[in-house]
């Protein structure tokens, strides 16, 4: 008897509990939830998305021997006043890129090694603990033909009715790193309207 | 947050907690000012706090002690609290002014040098710049808001003359004299704090990226234009003209000298005019805060590094910046109490008038009098008099020497003698001990 009013008891508090919050998935296709001031998946996927097709419709980023390019990424600049992590952008770009068949990143050199075990494997050579015939050889890596960078800017302007425009502005740029000449740039910029007055 | 539940100590009013954090603070014992402020203010690791002023205090003492983690968690919540007290969601908490939250992002970006994370160290800088663009019209805001109030208050019937009891107060000797001794200190553009836009340009003319020396260098006029010329800001400003992308190593040397006004109580009685005769309701006395400067460390600091010798020069009079926003807000300060306290004395006096009480003005002037609320004197106290700077390129040891301006050595630091830093020294009571901190500017 006591068991079964202690189970009550549990699920009376689980229901309590369950009742206080109410959380639902999110379909990213159909996003209709609120919008704030900052930047949140939408707009990274949007500007993602412009600016991956705008690339991929340049002929410059078609590889006139043929093959894909390799492409780095260099420097990629929060200009703005959101605490945010660029690589929600990024990642989302090489995605797509290497999704294209045109593109293929590296991961071993960048303005940040995404991946520096790469480049330390090689500290293996001559290690009596390794097999030798396992451990990359000299020459084997493939620098890049292309680098990446670009530039995420905020600009707000106070309206006369009291609102406040914040502008985001999605710059990138592909730099032919041999040449040293930008072969595409583009720029997605993203507006909201607030009544708030932080824009953070 | 801004609760407070049955278990927790009770925040301690800084009024009342002000000498001991300052005892710790004149010392450089940033380690006990630590921990009083996190315990005053129910300050914890994680940066949640139930106090937004004793919040700032720590995030200041964290920054000044190198724990720049719990520094950036502190400062980040103090600002939530701002945001939360400007929406109207968090009550009684301490009334914080448009410079506390531009040193608020200013130190969460020094506490992002401290751990090499200058992207978001460059967002605050941000911050700062959107605070300074819209803090006048925020300003004007909030007059028109007590303006309304004023004239809401003016229509109710209490046959008093709000606006001559206000010019009353404004007629005193006490505010006169106030306004004053302001005026020998505010002499910035209002809502402009020099010292984040020299921070800011600092930080600009030592980032490779295309576009930040030009954005430094208006950065550094503007600052010259607020400070007046100096061999700093001169040297500053001619680096971010010339600067060509090099890596040569360079120190600024930035010294907080001595400490912020803080604010005690002045007092007026004045009487209360009634509408269309010469004859007075009663006296009131109402409460306004008053600022009060406070006495340099060191009028300068002499920096040397081998054969280099250089001299700290003003680039922000953190006093200026203070005295310029208070005297700005001073008279709407007064106006609030002056209308607080006459529509009561107004109301009361109707209704008197109406049960044809005889005899009642002294009383109601006693009972008024006792009835006044104290004038808010809270302030960021661990914030400086005034922000100075030298440069020098860094010397090959890295040692960098301190002295005060008759020779006497203070300290020494090493800096990194492959990059360019900042020594940040600071020193709170006259001729007291110094403290240091390096922040590495390796973009």
């Amino acid at each position: 008897m006591l068991r079964r009013l202690f189970f009550s008891a549990m699920l009376l508090a689980l229901a309590g509990c369950a009742a206080q919050s109410n959380t639902v998935l999110i379909n990213q296709k159909n996003d209709t939830s609120a919008v704030g001031v900052g930047l949140d998946m939408r707009d990274f996927e949007a500007a993602a998305d412009a600016s991956v097709q705008s690339m991929l419709a340049s002929p410059a980023m078609t590889k006139p021997s043929g093959g894909r390019y390799v492409m780095a990424l260099s420097r990629m600049t929060n200009d703005t006043m959101q605490r945010i992590d660029t690589d929600l952008l990024v990642k989302k770009i090489r995605v797509d890129l290497l999704n294209s068949g045109k593109v293929v990143m590296t991961t071993a050199v960048g303005a940040t090694v995404e991946d520096p075990l790469a480049m330390q494997t090689r500290e293996l050579r001559g290690s009596q603990e390794f097999n030798q015939a396992q451990v990359a050889k000299t020459g084997q890596m493939v620098a890049p033909d292309l680098s990446l960078s670009g530039k995420i800017i905020q600009q707000n302007t106070r309206l006369g009715d009291g609102t406040q425009r914040i502008e985001y502005s999605f710059q990138l740029s592909v730099t032919d790193i041999r040449t040293g000449l930008a072969i595409w740039e583009g720029e997605k910029p993203i507006s909201k309207l607030t009544t708030g007055a932080a824009a953070w | 947050m801004g609760t407070a539940s049955t278990n927790q100590p009770p925040i301690v009013r800084k009024a009342d907690g002000y000498s001991k954090f300052d005892d710790y603070l004149k010392v450089g014992d940033y380690s006990n000012a630590k921990q009083f402020a996190m315990t005053s203010g129910g300050v914890n690791a994680d940066g949640s706090a139930r106090d937004l002023l004793w919040a700032l205090e720590a995030g200041a003492v964290l920054l000044y002690a190198g724990d720049a983690n719990t520094a950036v968690h502190v400062l980040d919540n103090a600002e939530k609290l701002m945001g939360d007290r400007d929406n109207s969601t968090l009550s009684g908490q301490y009334n914080y002014t448009t410079y506390d939250a531009i040193m608020d992002n200013s130190y969460t970006a020094l506490a992002f040098f401290l751990v090499g994370n200058f992207s978001d160290a460059r967002v605050e800088f941000n911050r700062v710049r959107d605070r300074q663009a819209r803090a006048e019209e925020q300003f004007r805001k909030e007059k028109e808001k007590l303006d309304q109030s004023t004239q809401a208050a003016e229509k109710q019937p209490t046959n008093v003359n709000l606006a001559g009891t206000l010019q009353e107060a404004l007629n005193s000797p006490q505010y006169k004299d106030e306004q004053a001794e302001l005026q020998k200190y505010a002499n910035y553009k209002p809502f402009i704090n020099p010292f984040a836009g020299y921070l800011t340009g600092i930080f600009l003319v030592n980032s490779a990226e295309s576009g930040d020396a030009e954005k430094a260098r208006t950065e550094f006029v503007r600052v010259r234009d607020m400070v007046g010329k100096n061999p700093t800001i001169q040297a500053d400003l001619a680096l971010s003209e010339t600067f060509k992308g090099d890596h040569k190593p360079r120190t600024w040397v930035i010294f907080e000298d001595g400490q912020a006004p803080i604010l005690t109580e002045n007092r007026i009685t004045i009487p209360v005019p009634i509408i269309g005769t010469t004859n007075y309701a009663s006296t009131i006395t109402i409460a306004f805060p008053r600022m009060v400067f406070n006495p340099s460390a060191y009028q300068t600091l002499i920096v040397t590094a081998g054969s280099q010798r250089a001299q700290t020069y003003s680039v922000g009079s953190f006093e200026s910046v203070a005295a310029t926003e208070f005297q700005a807000r001073l008279q709407g300060i007064v106006q609030r109490s002056v209308v607080e306290a006459a529509v009561k004395i107004g109301i009361q006096y109707g209704a008197d008038q109406v049960k044809g009480i005889a005899g009642t003005l002294l009383k109601l002037g006693t009972a008024v009098v006792a009835n006044v609320s104290s004038a808010d004197t809270r302030s960021w106290t661990a914030l400086p008099k005034d922000f100075q700077a030298a440069r020098i390129d860094t010397p090959a040891d890295g040692v960098i020497h301190v002295s005060a301006p008759n020779g006497q050595e203070l300290g020494s630091v090493k800096v990194g003698a492959d990059h360019s830093s900042i020594v940040y020294v600071k020193a709170v009571s006259p001729g007291g001990k110094i403290s240091t901190q390096v922040f590495s500017l390796m973009h």
